[in-house]
């Protein structure tokens, strides 16, 4: 048993990124370059703010969902979402550069980056399921990406199971995917069109493309970049999608001559919106956020009491 | 208990499902990578009725649980896939407790940074699974499933997970969930709920 945990500190840059080249992990009580726990917690922070309001915009599909059994799955993704949040904020609080009520605060006062697919309207149960499979699926493929070696050591331990559950939300995405794909026409065209407003936003979920130097795959928080893990998720889904019976909606999809699924140019311009919380539906969806969180205020106060 | 007693003390009514047995006892848990639900002592008995039938009994961690469907669906195809039509699986409520996690799952749970306190246990006597520190202070009983809560560790400031049993031991609740086996009315009244009550 020790009370006390060891303080590593660099005297410089190259001292520290000799340190994380050679698969250094970084703790919390390290004295690390403010740089890099800048950079780190801007990445937990927006993780954080993503699963938190995931679990709020989604809440309200728990009652809307079909039967019993998709209700109790919706519970179980949005508590999870909540839960993850929980633990992400505590690590992001912990590098002393917002409190967690500055990070609920500004992410509630619409000063906070979250991810671009929170900031679209969901219209029919199939966008939702499109959310349940293919945006978990693509979380799942950044995260992965992350837990392989991130640098920093709190971070990369709740991602263990954080990355866990997602996998788990996934398999409720998919049975929910395959009763539509199985089903009657009205239902496959349900999907379809979701599928058709949902792509784009799910390509650009993976980021634009990563700057020559980027920070944190320098630092070893990301292991790929990208435009790497936009097309890890391409190989696999878009034939997933077509053997389901389902058109990628993308005139510009082709197979290269080694059978590799190249999609066509992105337009960056939504994107681009949804980081300045100018998307689509933003204002709405950090008024929906708010409401929820405001709602369920007497919640937190009686637990803390 | 009586009878023959199989991987984490539950019974093993019949040797000639040996192999089902194996092969459920493999079945991970959804949300907690190589753990099994077996390593978590969910799986109460394994029965081969026939060579058509098997009944299961299985107990969630919580009632409730949402991860139970996916669970069921793992089993059922893990039972079909060795032969059997049916799997008929049963909820046996109101008797897991903590108690019931292997020494295997601990372990595994541990890596993964999840510390189970077993029935009467608490806090104080648990170690951080990152640096193996007493200083594990709570911070809230709910975490991303009802079965776990978190805590902090103030000497390494690691996010640690708690799996605990929430509700107070009663002798009794074993007996009284027994009681209400196959009775469809009583299946999704809890005994434990009229002892403790969840937040």
């Amino acid at each position: 048993m020790r009370d006390t945990f060891k303080m590593r500190s660099w005297t410089d840059i190259n001292e520290f990124e000799a340190f994380l080249g050679d698969g250094g992990i970084v703790e919390a009580a390290d004295f690390m370059p403010d740089e890099y726990r800048g950079e780190v917690f801007r990445f937990i922070e927006m993780h954080a703010n993503s699963e938190l309001f995931g679990g709020l915009c989604e809440r309200h599909w728990v009652i809307r969902a079909p039967g019993l059994h998709r209700k109790l799955a919706f519970l179980a993704k949005t508590q999870d979402e909540i839960g993850h949040a929980h633990l992400l904020y505590m690590v992001a609080a912990d590098l002393n550069i917002k409190t967690r009520q500055q990070m609920i605060d500004d992410l509630m006062g619409g000063r906070s980056k979250f991810h671009n697919v929170f900031h679209y309207k969901t219209h029919t149960w199939a966008d939702q399921i499109v959310i349940a499979f293919l945006v978990d699926a693509a979380a799942l493929t950044t995260q992965q990406a992350v837990l392989k070696q991130c640098s920093y050591g709190p971070y990369r331990r709740i991602l263990k199971r954080i990355v866990a559950e997602e996998g788990f939300h996934m398999r409720h995405g998919e049975e929910m995917l395959l009763t539509l794909a199985d089903g009657t026409d009205k239902q496959r065209e349900l999907f379809q069109l979701a599928l058709d407003r949902w792509w784009e936003a799910v390509m650009h979920f993976f980021g634009p493309p990563t700057r020559a130097g980027d920070l944190l795959i320098r630092w070893k928080v990301k292991s790929a970049t990208n435009e790497e893990l936009r097309d890890r998720f391409v190989q696999k889904f878009v034939p997933m999608l077509h053997d389901y019976g389902f058109r990628v909606p993308d005139s510009q999809l082709h197979q290269d001559t080694n059978g590799a699924w190249k999609i066509g140019e992105i337009d960056w311009s939504a994107l681009k919106a949804t980081q300045s919380n100018i998307g689509p539906d933003s204002a709405a969806r950090i008024a929906l956020s708010k409401a929820a969180w405001d709602d369920t205020a007497w919640v937190r106060t009686a637990l803390s009491a | 208990m009586n009878g023959p007693v199989g991987m984490n003390g539950s019974p093993m009514k019949n040797h000639s499902g040996t192999e089902l047995r194996l092969a459920i006892d493999a079945i991970r848990d959804p949300e907690l990578g190589d753990v099994t639900i077996s390593d978590l002592g969910l799986i109460r008995s394994v029965l081969v009725v026939s060579k058509d039938q098997v009944d299961i009994e299985i107990s969630p961690t919580f009632l409730g649980c949402v991860a139970m469907g996916i669970m069921q669906l793992d089993i059922e195809s893990t039972v079909i896939k060795h032969g059997y039509r049916t799997a008929n699986i049963r909820h046996v409520h109101a008797v897991w407790s903590t108690n019931d996690i292997s020494v295997e799952g601990l372990i595994k749970l541990r890596s993964m940074g999840i510390v189970v306190l077993r029935r009467d246990e608490d806090l104080t006597r648990a170690r951080c699974p990152f640096c193996d520190s007493t200083k594990l202070e709570r911070r809230s009983h709910a975490g991303s499933t009802r079965c776990r809560s978190v805590a902090w560790c103030a000497t390494c400031r690691n996010v640690v997970e708690l799996m605990e049993s929430k509700f107070s031991p009663n002798p009794n609740v074993e007996s009284e969930a027994r009681n209400c086996q196959g009775d469809q009315e009583h299946e999704n009244v809890p005994t434990e709920s009229i002892s403790y009550v969840h937040v």
